[in-house]
C-alpha cells in the first residue's frame, strides 16, 4: 500500500513540482490550501503516513483572511486534542525564526522543519527521514493501525 | 523610508536580473520619477537583446540612439496606461507593460524582440529600419546584414509574458506595502519574503526535477545550466532574506556560539557534497566567559561565510584540494571563528573593499560568480553590531604568474567576537 503524506499549503498551484520526486516514488500526496480544509479533513489527516505543513495558511475558504502562523496554531489544536497519537509532521515553510522554530520544538509530533526554498531532493530526504524515526507516537500509531 | 526605497532599486534589479538570465528574454523595466524616465537593464538582459540589437548598437551612434528611443517608447507606455506593441526606430517591435500601483502606473517594462505577421506593421517596421540604415549611414553590407537579423526576429510566447507581469506586479506591490507601512512589523518583512520565497521555490523545483529527470544523453549540457539556476535563485534569496535583516530587531542573549557555527554547517552540508567539497569542522566549547549574540542575525553571517567557502571552492575534476575549514575557538578575550577555503582569492587591496555593499572580488569572474555583492557587507554589518571584528587573508597557492584568474589562493576569514556585551535585551537595528 503506498504510503500517503497529506500537504497543507496555500502555494500548492505556485509550488507542487516540488513534490513530484515523492509522487514519482509512489507517495500518494493530498493537497489541502487552508487551515478550514484541514480541519474538515482531520480523519484523513490522522490515517496519514505523514503531514507536510507550512506555517503561513490562511484560514477561510478562498484563502482570504490570513492571519499568521495558522499552521502553528494547527499544530498545537492537534497536539493538545490528539497527544502523540498523531502522524509525524514536516514543518515546510518560509516562517522558520528562532521563536518559531522554539515553539515547534514543543509539540512533539513535529519531526522535521525544512526551510523554503529547498530542493524537491531535500524535501524527499527530510521526509524520508522523518518517516523511518517518525514522531513519539510513531510506535503506537503503527501498532493501532498496522498501516506502516 | 529613503533607505527601503534603496532597497526596492536593488530588489527590482535583482529581481529583473533573474528573470532575464532565467528565460533569456529580453528586458527592460523603466521608471518614472517626477516625470524624469529612467531605464533599468541589468546586465543579463543587456545580453539577452540579441544579434539585431548588438548589431545595431555596435554602429557609431546606434547606442546612443537605441537607448534613447527605448526611453521614448518607455514614455508612451508610461503616458498611455495601456499594454501595446512599439516599433523600435531599428524595425524591431517590442511589447510595453504597464506596471500598475495603487491604481497608476510607475513603470513600464519593454520586453521582446518580436517579428511581426501583419502586413501593415511589417511596413512600418520596414519603414524604420530603411530610416535607421540612412542615419546610421551603414554601407550596403552592414544594411544587409541588419535586414537579414530584422527578417530572423524571434516571437516569444504569451504566457511567458502573463507569468513575467504576474512576478513583477506582486514584488512592486509588497515593495510599496512595505514602504507604505508606518509600523515597520516583523510581520510585513515575513509576508513579503514569503511572496518572493515561494516563487523562487518553484524556480528550484522545476530546475532540479528537470536537472534529474532528463534522459543520459541530454542531462550533461541541460545539467550545469540548471544547478545555475539553482545557484542563482539560492544566492537571490540571500539577498531576499537579509532585505528585511535592518528592519529586525537586535536581541542579545548568551547563546553557545559552536551551535551557530555548526548549524550553519548543517545547513549547506548537502550543498557542498554536491560540489565535491569536504567540510572540515574544529569546535571548541567557549570557555566560562560568553558573549551573548543576537542568534538569528549571527546566524546569517556565518551561514553566508560557509556558503560563500564553499561557493567559491574550486571544483571539477584534476587533483585540486576541495574542502573549507570551519573552527571555533575560545582566545583571550574573545571567541575566534575562521573559515578556510581553498579556491577562488581575494586579492590583497581588496581586503578591505570586499566588505563593501555591492563590491565583488576581481577574481570572481567567469562562473565562479554567483553572488550578490552583498553577503559581506550585511556578515561585516552584523559583527559591527556585536562589537566584533571580521577581516581576510588570502594567500596564492600557485607559482606566481601575472594572470591570477582562475589559480588557487587559501583564504582565510576571521571573525572575533569579544566577551564581554556592554548590553542585553532589545535593541533596535
Amino acid at each position: 500500500m503506498p504510503k500517503e503524506i497529506v500537504w497543507v499549503e496555500d502555494d500548492i498551484d505556485i509550488i507542487s513540482s516540488v513534490v513530484r520526486p515523492l509522487e514519482l516514488a509512489g507517495y500518494n500526496i493530498v493537497k489541502l490550501r487552508s487551515s478550514s480544509e484541514a480541519n474538515k479533513a482531520i480523519d484523513r489527516i490522522r490515517q496519514a503516513d505523514l503531514v507536510l505543513l507550512d506555517m503561513l495558511l490562511p484560514i477561510g475558504k478562498n484563502g482570504s483572511d490570513v492571519e499568521d502562523y495558522e499552521g502553528l496554531r494547527l499544530l498545537r489544536n492537534w497536539y493538545a486534542t490528539y497527544k502523540t497519537d498523531f502522524p509525524p509532521v514536516v514543518v515546510f515553510s518560509v516562517i522558520t525564526s528562532d521563536q518559531v522554530v522554539s515553539e515547534l520544538r514543543k509539540i512533539k509530533i513535529v519531526a522535521g522543519i525544512l526551510s523554503k526554498p529547498a530542493r524537491p531532493s531535500e524535501l524527499k530526504q527530510k521526509i524520508e527521514r522523518a518517516l523511518q524515526v517518525g514522531g513519539e507516537g510513531a510506535a503506537a500509531r503503527t501498532s493501532k493501525s498496522g498501516r506502516k | 523610508m529613503h533607505e527601503v526605497l534603496d532597497r526596492r532599486e536593488e530588489v527590482n534589479k535583482k529581481l529583473m536580473d533573474l528573470i532575464a538570465s532565467l528565460t533569456k528574454i529580453p528586458i527592460g523595466l523603466y521608471e518614472s520619477y517626477d516625470g524624469h524616465v529612467e531605464g533599468i537593464i541589468p546586465d543579463a538582459s543587456r545580453k539577452n537583446f540579441e544579434e539585431h540589437c548588438h548589431l545595431i548598437q555596435s554602429f557609431p551612434g546606434g547606442r546612443e540612439r537605441c537607448e534613447a528611443d527605448q526611453c521614448n517608447r518607455a514614455k508612451i507606455g508610461l503616458n498611455s496606461d495601456r499594454e501595446q506593441l512599439v516599433c523600435c526606430y531599428a524595425g524591431l517591435y517590442n511589447q510595453l507593460v504597464p506596471i500598475r500601483i495603487g491604481g497608476k502606473t510607475k513603470a513600464v517594462v519593454v520586453y521582446g524582440e518580436m517579428q511581426i505577421e501583419d502586413e501593415e506593421l511589417k511596413k512600418k517596421s520596414l519603414e524604420n529600419h530603411t530610416q535607421a540604415v540612412k542615419v546610421l549611414g551603414l554601407n550596403e553590407a552592414q544594411a544587409g546584414e541588419l535586414k537579414r537579423l530584422l527578417l530572423q526576429a524571434k516571437k516569444y510566447s504569451p504566457e511567458d509574458l502573463e507569468t513575467l507581469k504576474g512576478l513583477l506586479i506582486a514584488v512592486e506591490d509588497l515593495l510599496y506595502m512595505l514602504v507604505d507601512e508606518e509600523k515597520r512589523t516583523k510581520r510585513i518583512v515575513e509576508r513579503t519574503t514569503h511572496e518572493l520565497v515561494t516563487r523562487m521555490q518553484a524556480v528550484i523545483s522545476a530546475a532540479e526535477n528537470l536537472e534529474l529527470e532528463l534522459d543520459v544523453l541530454n542531462r550533461k549540457e541541460v545539467k550545469h545550466r540548471c544547478e545555475d539556476i539553482i545557484n542563482c535563485t539560492l544566492a537571490y534569496n540571500t539577498v531576499v532574506q537579509t532585505l528585511g535583516e535592518h528592519l529586525e530587531d537586535y536581541s542579545y542573549h548568551k547563546h553557545p556560539i559552536p551551535e551557530i557555527i555548526r548549524e550553519a554547517v548543517q545547513t549547506y552540508e548537502a550543498e557542498a557534497q554536491r560540489r565535491g567539497v569536504e567540510i572540515k569542522l574544529s569546535l571548541q566549547r567557549e570557555n566560562d566567559s560568553w558573549t551573548e549574540v543576537s542568534k538569528k542575525h549571527l546566524q546569517l553571517a556565518i551561514n553566508n561565510l560557509v556558503h560563500n567557502a564553499i561557493k567559491y571552492s574550486f571544483y571539477g575534476g584534476g587533483d585540486k584540494n576541495r574542502f573549507i575549514t570551519v573552527s571555533g575557538s575560545p582566545e583571550a578575550g574573545h571567541y575566534k571563528i575562521t573559515v578556510y577555503n581553498y579556491g577562488v582569492g581575494i586579492l590583497p587591496d581588496e581586503y578591505e573593499d570586499i566588505f563593501k555593499e555591492g563590491y565583488q572580488g576581481k577574481l570572481t569572474e567567469r562562473e565562479y560568480r554567483t553572488g550578490s555583492g552583498k553577503g559581506l557587507f550585511f556578515v561585516k554589518r552584523i559583527i559591527d553590531k556585536h562589537h566584533g571584528l571580521i577581516y581576510v587573508e588570502s594567500r596564492l597557492m600557485a607559482n606566481l604568474e601575472e594572470e591570477l584568474l582562475g589559480k588557487p589562493h587559501l583564504n582565510k576569514f576571521t571573525v572575533c567576537l569579544p566577551y564581554k556585551q556592554p548590553r542585553g535585551g532589545k535593541q533596535n537595528a
